[in-house]
Formats: C-alpha cells, sequence, structure tokens
C-alpha cells in the first residue's frame, strides 16, 4: 500500500502547491511583456498552466481550491479581490469557468497534444489546447454569466470580453511555451 | 502572511466558522449596499476589525501596499470611465472586503482555519472523496501563498540582474521547478510523519 500512498500524497500536495501558485500569481505585481506597453496579470497563466502540467483532474482541483478560498474570503485573486461578492458579480463566470477550463486543457494536453512526436507539431498542440480550454471555455461561461449579472445583453457582454482577448493570447503562448519546456524535463508530470 | 501570524486580539476569541461565515455574508452585503453612509459606516467597521487584530501598524501597511496601489488606479480609472460616486462605491467595496478578509485571516489560527474546513468538507465523504486529505489540500494552499509570492519576487529579482525581469518565461519557468521540487520535498516530508490522509488499509486475513 506505501507506493499508491505516497503517490496519492504527491498528488495532493502537487495540487495544494499549484493552487497557491495560481493564488500567488494573482498578488504579484503585473508584468509587462516585451514590447507591449501594458502590464498584464498573470493569474489566468497560473490556470492555463496548472491544466497544462497537471492534467484534467489535478488541474481543476487546483483551480476549484483557488476559487474555493477565494469565495470564502480570502484576497487572493487579481487586484486582492475576494468574498462571495466576487462570484456573484460580473466577472465571476470566468473564475467559474477557471474550474473547466482547466480540466479541459488538462484533458487535450494529456491525452493528445504532449503526444505529439514532432517538438514543432507538440507546441502547435499544447498551444490550441490551452486556447481552447484557457480561453474558449472561461469565455464560455464568464460572458453569459456578464451578461445575466449586469443584464447587458449577450452581443454587448461578447463584444466587451473582446478587449481581453489579446492579453488572454499572449498569456496561452507562455503559457504554451513554459508548459512544453516544463514537460521536457519533468517527463512524468502528468502519470497522475 | 496569510493565516501563519499568530493569532491575537479579541477577535482571536471568536471561533473561526462564525468568522468566515460572516466574511460570506459580508461579500454578498458589500455588493448590495448602494448607500454611500451605509458603506462609510461597513468601511469604519471593517477599519475597526482590523485594527482589533492588534497587528502593528507598519506591518499592516507593508501587506497592503500592493492593494492600496491597486485602489487607486481602480479610483482613477473609475472615475475617468464612469463618475465620483461609482469610484468611491467601487473602492470602498474593495477595501471593506479587504480589510474584512485581512482581519479573519490575522485572527484565525491555522489550525481553526484546518479544522474549519474539514468540518465543512465533511459531507463529501458520502460522495467517495476523500475529506482529509481535502482539507489537507485546502490548508496546504493557504500556506503556500505568501512563500511562492516570495519565491517569484526572489526570481524576478534575479533575473533582472540579467535584464530578464518582464519575460515570463524566464522568470516563471524556474518559479515552476522550484515549486515543483519543493512539492516533492514536503510530500516525502509527510510521509515519513505518517500524516495518514488514507483510511488503514485493510489487513490480510490471516
Amino acid at each position: 500500500m506505501s507506493a499508491p500512498r505516497t503517490a496519492t500524497t504527491h498528488n495532493t500536495v502537487l495540487i495544494a502547491v499549484f493552487a497557491a501558485f495560481i493564488a500567488a500569481l494573482g498578488i504579484v505585481p503585473p508584468i509587462t511583456i516585451g514590447v507591449i506597453p501594458v502590464p498584464i496579470t498573470l493569474q489566468t497563466l497560473g490556470v492555463m498552466l496548472a491544466g497544462a502540467l497537471l492534467g484534467a483532474k489535478r488541474g481543476m482541483l487546483s483551480a476549484l481550491i483557488v476559487v474555493g478560498l477565494a469565495a470564502a474570503g480570502l484576497p487572493i485573486l487579481s487586484g486582492g479581490r475576494g468574498g462571495f461578492g466576487v462570484l456573484t458579480g460580473p466577472s465571476g463566470g470566468y473564475l467559474v469557468g477557471w474550474i473547466f477550463g482547466a480540466f479541459v486543457i488538462g484533458l487535450l494536453v494529456q491525452r493528445w497534444a504532449i503526444r505529439q512526436s514532432s517538438p514543432a507539431l507538440r507546441y502547435l498542440c499544447v498551444g490550441a489546447s490551452t486556447i481552447i480550454g484557457g480561453i474558449g471555455v472561461i469565455y464560455a461561461f464568464g460572458i453569459p454569466w456578464t451578461s445575466v449579472s449586469t443584464g447587458l445583453s449577450l452581443r454587448t457582454s461578447f463584444v466587451g470580453s473582446l478587449t481581453f482577448i489579446p492579453g488572454d493570447l499572449i498569456k496561452a503562448v507562455v503559457a504554451t511555451l513554459i508548459a512544453v519546456r516544463i514537460h521536457g524535463s519533468y517527463r512524468r508530470l502528468l502519470d497522475a | 502572511m496569510i493565516g501563519a501570524a499568530p493569532a491575537g486580539g479579541v477577535l482571536a476569541a471568536i471561533p473561526a466558522g462564525p468568522k468566515f461565515g460572516f466574511l460570506f455574508v459580508a461579500g454578498i452585503g458589500a455588493y448590495l449596499l448602494t448607500d454611500l453612509v451605509a458603506q462609510l459606516v461597513v468601511f469604519a467597521g471593517a477599519l475597526l476589525a482590523v485594527l482589533l487584530t492588534r497587528v502593528p501598524l507598519v506591518r499592516l501597511l507593508t501587506m497592503m501596499s500592493g492593494l492600496l496601489i491597486i485602489v487607486g488606479v481602480v479610483f482613477v480609472t473609475t472615475v475617468v470611465t464612469d463618475s465620483w460616486a461609482a469610484a468611491t462605491t467601487a473602492v470602498l467595496r474593495l477595501l471593506t472586503l479587504c480589510l474584512f478578509a485581512y482581519a479573519v485571516t490575522l485572527s484565525t489560527r491555522f489550525s481553526e482555519m484546518l479544522a474549519l474546513f474539514e468540518r465543512l468538507l465533511q459531507p463529501t465523504r458520502h460522495l467517495g472523496l476523500s475529506p482529509a486529505r481535502m482539507s489537507l489540500a485546502l490548508s496546504m494552499t493557504v500556506r503556500f501563498i505568501p512563500e511562492i509570492r516570495t519565491k517569484y519576487l526572489e526570481v524576478r529579482e534575479a533575473q533582472f540582474a540579467r535584464g530578464r525581469e518582464n519575460s515570463p518565461v524566464a522568470v516563471i519557468v524556474p518559479l515552476i521547478v522550484r515549486t515543483l521540487e519543493s512539492a516533492r520535498e514536503i510530500s516525502a516530508a509527510i510521509d515519513a510523519r505518517c500524516y495518514d490522509t488514507e483510511p488503514p488499509p485493510r489487513r490480510p486475513s490471516p
């Protein structure tokens, strides 16, 4: 029994430290990337990385812990936000989307993207996975939620969310570069 | 540090459950309050709650310096894009919630928080999940947030010396490698101490 117990302990710890990683990225000063003058917050990057590095189940649990702790009132979301109000507020859907986004990214990376044999193809597929899960899925929760909580039309809510697409695309690219690199050195990370 | 501080003041006497319950209600309430006077009153209450934890003012200010900068940015952008009233509401709401959250975390011992989470998670046992392991993960997360934040700032400073502080890949890859290493050490330490998160294995019948 000792081998499986070691594995479960390690999984529990990985889920916890990645949840802490996502939370910590929300409370560090935003980073300016390359030539783009606007600093971006890194929290979604953390969510994408949790899914891409830990796989579907563990990545999802990490995101779930962050959302749970934030809802419990810890000010760990970017901008020092926290409290149950953030879930009921206009951007609450994006938070709920994190949980499913991390799951989808993990699933795609685990089952498909990381198994590609050629390195270039691997980068492309991991990139596609982070975009599908980290933007597609998260926005699929966020946009309707904004529209419900603010009373705006779906269309307005959709157009408004477009302003965040460039930043999130950059984050998806960065997450891809990091994830492929880390998987290169930690090959057994996805063996749950 | 979140939750790692020794709990002090009168608020420490209140059990963790009611405090988190209050935070939960305040989180909703802050969004429902629209009257400026009511908001100011609640804000004063939050300020009082933080002062009751008897954390030295200097430490409090360092802890909240980042938040205060963000509050300033939110205020200015809201004034520009919306109105003074909206800006005041947004800023007061943000500060009130954060102050209450700080008050709760500063006056609650880590062990109390762990016990509370464990209690809240008990019902999930019937769903085939392991509440003990989940509460371990939750409390470990809270413990590691300041830790990872410090590591991030360290790595970023090191990359600053190389002129690469604005390359997220150069900052986050070392951060993740360090995080994965400490995860391995921690899980080895947990196993070495036999922190049993699993139900005891069935003994083989003789």
